[in-house]
């Protein structure tokens, strides 16, 4: 199991050390860890490069992130409470079609999809990505809520109904509430794979302005290719966000991965 | 879904996306993807990466997992460490990926430094390919040992130890206990890694662009190449249509086989 381990520490130990070294030194001796050498010229290099403005790709990914998850999670937790409460064929059919979206590639549908949007002029733009993004994530985001919902007794919806709530009201007030932790889960796993995604973003922004912390530093780097100091701090700047979260909520996805695989 | 049924509809014509006119041609497309070396080429070592990442991975993943299936601290320890490359978005593991696999890349650099010569990690087409697949081990281990802990922990101890008892060996324990048991962790780890491997993008991208000579053009990249760079929308269409379908076919007998192993066992 060490040396399992080895071979997970070492890279993220040369990727973070090399990271705060002059480029001479990254090359030269790699695994070597000269404190007094150590420098923070690429992260400065990184901060001023006139083609990946950091802030901007945060700002720019994490609102993309934000609305993409959170709204595919509304519209998923009200379409699975509909698909649970309602036991009707329409809602059967639709369940299985957006189930059926799983399986699908992405490359598959990014052609269409990136003529539908031309189409309707959102190509190039972050409605158009966030749309796609949200679209995309619904169909995990039902399955996972419909398998969550049909846990949840019958009993507690009908005895709002009882009391004279409405539909809306019953899942605002009563079911909203029981699926949070699936909903903790969802959220975490969603946004990491929204911020980590690549190929939507790639072909949706295309050569455009706009660019998420991936494409961004896909483009950047092109030009840099042998520069291990530098690549390297591109490579932490991208994921130190997504690392934090991982700390922080490390039991969500964990546990998210794992609930889902013992059903 | 509807994009799916569009892109099966252009698939049909003999569009290039940006005409607004385009006929019906039937099933060219298909044809001449099924008859085009180059897809044909894409498919084959799609199929050869998918296959033996999935076997490599899954090997791999179950013994890790039954290492640290314990609670202790140190097995906390590791499973946040095999499970951390998961947080990273695989374009930035396919830059790490490539200042390890480079010419003058890292491990050359060891390689060199000890004596040995270089290895044409990603100058050569067999060890191009080679290298996106101990890439897309290393990161999708974690994720899969991680699975398989958690079938692992589904499985009551007083079954081991009853079965101790009537003097059964370690390696009978495994085969008549464990394996059974996790089969269904076993089925959708199989075809989870197989469908994720057919589609592998992000990595060729980064690291090859698709060459040296086209070794690593997976079936994605074909796809993305001839729809995007080509402007050939209707054939990209097509090879899109076609990976769905193959991918969809070849996992219903996967699904089937590895069924009917969890009920045989």
């Amino acid at each position: 199991m060490a040396t399992i381990s080895a071979v997970y520490i070492v890279p993220i130990y040369l990727v973070i050390v090399n990271s705060f070294k002059p480029s001479a030194e990254a090359v030269g001796d790699p695994l070597g860890l000269d404190l007094t050498k150590l420098t923070l010229e690429n992260y400065q290099a990184v901060l001023n490069s006139a083609t990946f403005n950091v802030t901007q790709a945060y700002l720019f990914t994490g609102l993309v992130t934000l609305t993409g998850v959170i709204s595919s999670l509304l519209v998923g937790a009200m379409l699975a409470y509909v698909i649970v409460a309602r036991a009707g064929r329409t809602f059967q059919l639709a369940y299985i079609l957006l189930v059926a979206g799983l399986i699908i590639p992405p490359q598959v549908v990014i052609i269409p999809l990136v003529k539908i949007l031309a189409a309707v002029g959102l190509l190039f733009s972050f409605p158009g990505l966030v749309l796609v993004n949200a679209a995309g994530n619904l169909s995990i985001v039902t399955f996972v809520y419909v398998a969550f919902l049909r846990t949840v007794p019958k009993e507690l919806g009908e005895a709002a109904a009882i009391d004279g709530a409405g539909m809306i009201r019953t899942f605002w007030q009563i079911i909203f509430p029981v699926i949070l932790p699936a909903t903790a889960t969802l959220f975490v796993l969603l946004s990491v794979f929204t911020w980590n995604d690549f190929v939507t973003p790639q072909l949706i922004l295309g050569s455009s302005d706009n660019y998420t912390v991936t494409t961004g530093i896909y483009r950047a780097i092109g030009t840099y290719q042998t520069d291990y100091g530098l690549i390297f701090a591109y490579v932490c700047l991208a994921s130190a966000p997504m690392a934090l979260l991982y700390l922080v909520a490390q039991r969500y996805i964990v546990g998210g991965l794992t609930g889902g695989a013992v059903k | 879904l509807i994009p799916a049924l569009v892109a099966a509809f252009y698939s049909l014509t003999d569009w290039n996306g940006i005409r607004r006119t385009f006929e019906f041609v039937g099933i060219a497309n298909y044809a001449r993807a099924l008859s085009d070396p180059l897809v044909l080429r894409s498919f084959g070592l799609t199929f050869a990466l998918a296959a033996t990442t999935t076997v490599v991975v899954n090997s791999l993943a179950l013994p890790i997992a039954a290492m640290i299936v314990g609670s202790s601290r140190i097995n906390t320890l590791y499973r946040s460490i095999v499970f951390y490359p998961i947080v990273l978005s695989a374009v930035v593991a396919g830059f790490i990926g490539q200042a390890f696999f480079a010419t003058n890349g890292i491990i050359n650099q060891a390689l060199t430094a000890v004596g040995l010569g270089k290895i044409p990690f990603l100058a050569e087409p067999r060890w191009a390919l080679i290298s996106i697949g101990i890439l897309a081990v290393w990161q999708s281990l974690g994720l899969i040992a991680v699975l398989y802990l958690a079938g692992l922990k589904g499985i009551s101890k007083e079954l081991y130890e009853a079965a101790r008892v009537d003097g059964a060996s370690s390696v009978a324990l495994f085969r008549h206990i464990t394996l059974p048991l996790i089969a269904p962790v076993v089925t959708l780890n199989v075809v989870f890694l197989f469908v994720v491997g057919m589609r592998q993008y992000d990595y060729v991208v980064v690291m090859t662009g698709g060459g040296p000579a086209g070794g690593t053009a997976t079936l994605a990249w074909r796809l993305v190449d001839v729809a995007f760079n080509q402007t050939r929308y209707a054939y990209g269409s097509a090879i899109g249509i076609t990976l769905l379908l193959v991918v969809t076919i070849m996992s219903i007998p996967l699904l089937a086989g590895l069924r009917r192993r969890e009920t045989v066992s």
